[in-house]
């Protein structure tokens, strides 16, 4: 927090958000959730259930696998909210990270029935897109984060964030693909995402660390 | 801890360690508490990215019907009515919603918390020195309020207390909108509104997003009534209605029943209330429906109902943190032929800013302090959707405008104006208006 003396000599205070201003707290629906209040859940969808779907929809490129992935993480949620802790973790990445594991089963299914997964070229582009005028009111500056720190990361950064987060093969494949070791791949995916969580942090803006 | 460590716990928490890989299996990474920090930030980083870089959809509705019937639980109860209100938020839109919603100044007979801003002092980075002076336990709770809520709102009201002098600083003003000549709203009404006009804004627009697959609904109506010609659609067709006119119902030539459900002899159509509390849906009465349990408004004694507001109106809620203003005007009107919008505000300062907003299917637009912008989208025209599947006309008439003002200064005055596109010496129509 900063503090100082505005221009009629008045005590101004700065709090810093650290680049989470809109850092979701969802502990106390998921709390309800594992008490087995259905109403609880009910409205954690109605909340976060466009995010999810969209998220689940975006990765996987298939309607119907998106929607059975959205039925799935609440399913999940409502037997393993229990698990949650708040202290450990967001409630929004806690549900995110439930529907990331459902996702990457839909995508590893897939692609154990082809050799080569045909699909690589079509794995979500690592940009925030023009959503048309239509804006997320409640995630805002998670998406104003996002956007200003992608833009900071240098080609192969970026390349292997999306790599990261989206390829549903193991550091094994990527090692493969980049034609280094297993040990370098792991090194290149942790830099590149260190150096995005220091962006994030500090709102996308200036250097990391 | 090592770095091979740290690389392993940001593979492990991405899920993307190969089989048979030592580190799958390493109790550290499970134990450790550096490294588990390590790998909570990671996904919270790639649930940020993946979140932002997602085009938003709506969330089909029959997936939550699916899980409900799952978990052996009541379907969503058509009686009660359910808005998503999401009131412990903390971000952006919702941070502004819900501190206001806390510190908004109630009325005189039941207040207990008075907001004064003290002195308006923006210049550069300075915030604005707000003060709270609570003359008693804090803000009083309506009784009519939902056990739910009154719930979530003790629960806010203890973290604005324990932020003691913080929430002070941080608390966000608010300056109403309204017509000229309109009837302002009261606190309580318009702490409720506010947030009504909010989640309804980004509900149609993502609605509209995405041409609304799952709505089985053939026509879909925002405000207003049926238009002329709308017959009741047949073969188990069903029209939504969005903001059903519960408080006007006689004027339409309704007919309503003791369970609140309405009938529209001229059409034959049946009004109930949607279970997902998206409005009413109105069906083509069949034989068995027993229409002897509507009733005309004679025979209907008199029961409050909640206003439908047809004037526009808004909020102009500033954050002093973010240094943000938030607008959301609802019910605005499409701009007349030839004329056009504008919002102007004065700040702290003096200075005027000035959006034109463009008639585009969009509901947010942003600006930057200073001069004349013209950076806005919004929905000010009425929506209008071929379903693929029934060659019906959805209608959606989304007349909200969203914008935020960054650096915006401490805004004094605030308006909504209709002029002429090309000047010809009329004077400009103020549609909403409000000031400090």
């Amino acid at each position: 927090m900063r503090e100082w003396r505005g221009p009629m000599g008045e005590k101004v205070r700065e709090f810093d958000t650290d680049g989470r201003a809109d850092a979701w707290d969802g502990s106390w629906l998921l709390g309800r959730i594992a008490k087995r209040d259905a109403e609880a859940l009910e409205e954690l969808y109605r909340m976060w259930g466009d995010r999810l779907f969209s998220m689940a929809l975006h990765w996987v490129g298939d309607e119907g696998a998106a929607k059975e992935a959205l039925q799935d993480c609440f399913l999940r949620i409502w037997k393993r909210a229990g698990e949650f802790d708040a202290e450990k973790s967001r409630g929004f990445t806690w549900c995110a990270m439930i529907l990331r594991g459902l996702c990457l089963d839909v995508l590893r299914k897939k692609r154990r029935r082809a050799p080569v997964w045909e699909d690589w070229t079509k794995m979500p582009m690592l940009e925030v897109p023009d959503r048309g005028g239509v804006e997320d009111l409640f995630f805002r500056d998670t998406v104003s984060r996002v956007r200003t720190a992608l833009e900071m990361l240098d080609e192969t950064e970026a390349e292997t964030v999306r790599v990261a987060l989206f390829d549903p093969g193991t550091l094994q494949d990527h090692a493969s693909r980049w034609g280094v070791p297993l040990g370098t791949a792991k090194i290149r995916v942790h830099r590149a995402m260190e150096k995005l969580r220091q962006l994030l942090k500090k709102g996308g803006v200036g250097e990391p660390d | 801890m090592s770095r091979t460590d740290r690389e392993d716990a940001t593979a492990k928490a991405l899920d993307i360690l190969p089989p048979g890989d030592e580190a799958r299996s390493d109790p550290r990474l499970l134990r450790d508490p550096e490294l588990l920090d390590e790998a909570r930030l990671t996904r919270e980083a790639a649930a940020d990215v993946w979140l932002a870089v997602s085009p938003l959809r709506a969330a089909p509705s029959d997936v939550l019907h699916s899980v409900m019937a799952r978990i052996d639980a009541k379907p969503p109860a058509g009686a009660k009515v359910k808005r998503f209100t999401p009131w412990i938020t903390a971000s952006g839109w919702a941070a502004a919603v819900v501190v206001a919603v806390s510190l908004w100044p109630q009325s005189q007979k039941g207040g207990s918390t008075k907001v004064v801003v003290e002195k308006e002092v923006r210049e550069a980075e300075a915030a604005p020195e707000v003060k709270i002076v609570s003359e008693g336990a804090g803000p009083r709770i309506a009784e009519r309020e939902d056990r739910r809520l009154r719930s979530e709102l003790m629960k806010l009201r203890g973290s604005l207390a324990r932020l003691s002098d913080e929430a002070v600083l941080t608390a966000p003003r608010v300056m109403s909108l309204s017509s000229p000549g309109g009837v302002e709203r009261s606190p309580e009404e318009a702490r409720q509104r506010v947030w009504a006009v909010l989640t309804g804004a980004l509900r149609t627009a993502l609605e509209a997003e995405s041409g609304a697959p799952n709505d089985p609904a053939a026509l879909v109506i925002e405000r207003g009534w049926l238009p002329e010609g709308v017959i009741a659609p047949e073969d188990g067709g069903v029209i939504r209605h969005r903001n059903f006119p519960e408080s006007a119902w006689q004027d339409y030539g309704l007919l309503k029943s003791d369970e609140g459900t309405y009938y529209d002899p001229e059409r034959e159509l049946v009004w109930n209330k949607d279970e997902e509390g998206r409005g009413f849906i109105g069906r083509k009465a069949t034989a068995a429906d027993d229409l002897t349990a509507f009733r005309t408004a004679e025979e209907t004694p008199a029961v409050a109902t909640n206003q439908v507001r047809t004037e526009p109106e808004g909020f102009v809620i500033e954050d002093p943190v973010t240094n943000k203003a938030e607008v959301v005007i609802d019910q605005v009107p499409a701009p007349s032929e030839g004329m056009e919008h504008h919002v102007e505000w004065t700040d702290a300062a003096g200075v005027k800013g000035k959006i034109k907003l463009s008639s585009a299917q969009a509901a947010y637009a942003t600006a930057s302090k200073g001069g004349i912008q013209s950076a806005g989208a919004y929905a000010a025209s009425p929506l209008v959707f071929q379903s693929p599947n029934t060659g019906a006309i959805q209608g959606v008439s989304s007349n909200t405008i969203v914008l935020t003002i960054p650096n915006s200064g401490g805004v004094k005055s605030f308006q909504l104006i209709e002029t002429p596109v090309v000047p010809n010496g009329k004077p400009f129509r103020v549609i909403v208006q409000g000031g400090n």
